[in-house]
């Protein structure tokens, strides 16, 4: 595998022939060695096929799935069509789902309700309890979302935990926040900066990020 | 079960490490995700009864490493001695994979699957309704629930009714629990945390879902 063995770009990456699939495991001609939890990985993938209980191609395509059919872009293009189009805008509050399918955006761990950062409001989106995540609209959660002191403090002291991601709220703005305790998955639409009057709904969609869509960041400006 | 997993208001773990940008799933961790999911290995309730010291010292994907063995060697669908052997074939040789074994037909069925929004029932039937204040119920379920420790006791306002769920398994590839609306409640963080303006944190609102039996008339 090519020193590029973990990019996306996996359809060129034939390397090992049939073994394409393989490519989210390393080789020698990849970036690092396996490490031993990577080999326990690889030892039970190989168990479950030799028992015929679950198909290479089928893992293939979830992977693939989770890596690629969903992601953030896929939230960032919701927001700035909900920043440019208002009626779009008040569908995606009342019924995000069927919104988020206009847009061809739908997926398991997708019931979304989607919840707005406004000048009086800014909500925060955690799971205490494990890790639920959008995933068709956000991908798979970041470290630091699955990680103890957010899961133990978000639901606590949210405005400690901003000021950690450098964020700094006044103080009559009210925090809402989400704690993931059913199928329902929340999805913050921040609010949008001044001075972006002139800018197209590709270009809002290249400035939105990850976290300001969990809550743990605010839209700048470019 | 209250579990390590139910971390709401704990303390001492220290800052959050905002660095850790990565899902940490590029690579062999979405494809152990991926692996996890298909076999039925994973499951919340598996992940739960972790014990809390190995929990608390488990990256996430040993969590799901080890939750996923423990249930797929438990349930004799693989065994011990094939994953011996992998690992040290695969530990061995880096340039070993795992076998190829491919089902073309499946493929699309399951794409299909993963890329449908699953529909949420509408709750036809529930005690409560929007406006309505309500107590967490106090309690101490065994088996795996959706109701974390933090709101127990407290009262709150419902926001919203998303709709209706079963009540998740009690065990790992247990059967699904009674069929109830399920609410979205909002409570005053002053009701859970007493009022911490003096610790830099205005009141703020906690919006949490819980099913209708984990409540009661306040």
């Amino acid at each position: 595998m090519s020193d590029h063995g973990h990019d996306h770009d996996h359809d060129h990456d034939h390397d090992h022939g049939d073994e394409h699939g393989h490519r989210h495991y390393d080789t020698p001609g990849s970036r690092r060695a396996r490490s031993a939890l990577e080999v326990r990985a690889m030892a039970l993938e190989a168990a479950l096929v030799e028992k015929g209980v679950v198909k290479t191609d089928a893992i293939d395509a979830f992977t693939d799935a989770l890596e690629h059919r969903f992601g953030p872009h896929h939230g960032a293009r919701v927001v700035a069509r909900a920043w440019t189009d208002p009626d779009f805008k008040q569908r995606l509050l009342d019924d995000a789902n069927a919104a988020c399918a206009e847009l061809g955006v739908a997926g398991v761990e997708g019931n979304i309700r989607v919840v707005e950062n406004t000048d009086d409001v800014h909500n925060l989106v955690v799971c205490t309890l494990c890790s639920c995540y959008p995933w068709p609209l956000l991908g798979l959660p970041p470290i630091w979302y699955k990680s103890f002191p957010y899961r133990a403090r978000a639901v606590a002291e949210p405005r400690s935990v901003l000021s950690e991601f450098g964020v700094e709220l006044d103080d009559d703005v009210r925090i809402k926040v989400w704690d993931s305790s059913s199928e329902v998955r929340y999805f913050v639409l921040p609010a949008r900066p001044d001075g972006t009057d002139e800018l197209s709904e590709d270009e809002l969609a290249a400035i939105i990020d990850r976290n300001s869509m969990i809550g743990t960041a605010l839209v700048a400006a470019p | 079960m209250d579990g390590i997993h139910d971390m709401g208001g704990m303390a001492g773990f220290g800052p959050v490490d905002v660095s850790a940008e990565a899902s940490g799933h590029e690579g062999w961790e979405a494809r152990l995700q991926a692996t996890a999911l298909l076999s039925g290995g994973m499951s919340r309730p598996g992940i739960e009864a972790i014990p809390p010291a190995e929990y608390l010292a488990s990256s996430y994907a040993e969590k799901w490493l080890a939750c996923s063995e423990h249930r797929l060697l438990g349930d004799g669908v693989i065994e011990r001695e094939q994953l011996d052997r992998w690992r040290t074939a695969l530990a061995d040789d880096p340039n070993r994979l795992p076998p190829r074994d491919d089902a073309p037909e499946a493929v699309p069925g399951l794409v299909a699957m993963l890329t449908t929004t699953p529909s949420m029932a509408e709750a036809t039937e529930s005690r409560f309704a929007v406006g309505d204040r309500v107590r967490v119920r106090r309690m101490r379920p065994e088996g795996h629930h959706r109701c974390p420790r933090y709101v127990r006791g407290a009262v709150g306002v419902i926001d919203r009714i998303p709709g209706a769920e079963h009540q998740p398994p009690a065990e790992p590839g247990g059967d699904v629990g009674h069929f109830e609306a399920v609410y979205t409640v909002q409570f005053d963080s002053r009701d859970l945390w007493g009022d911490q303006r003096d610790e830099g944190e205005p009141p703020f609102d906690l919006l949490v879902d819980l099913w209708e039996s984990y409540l009661e008339d306040p």
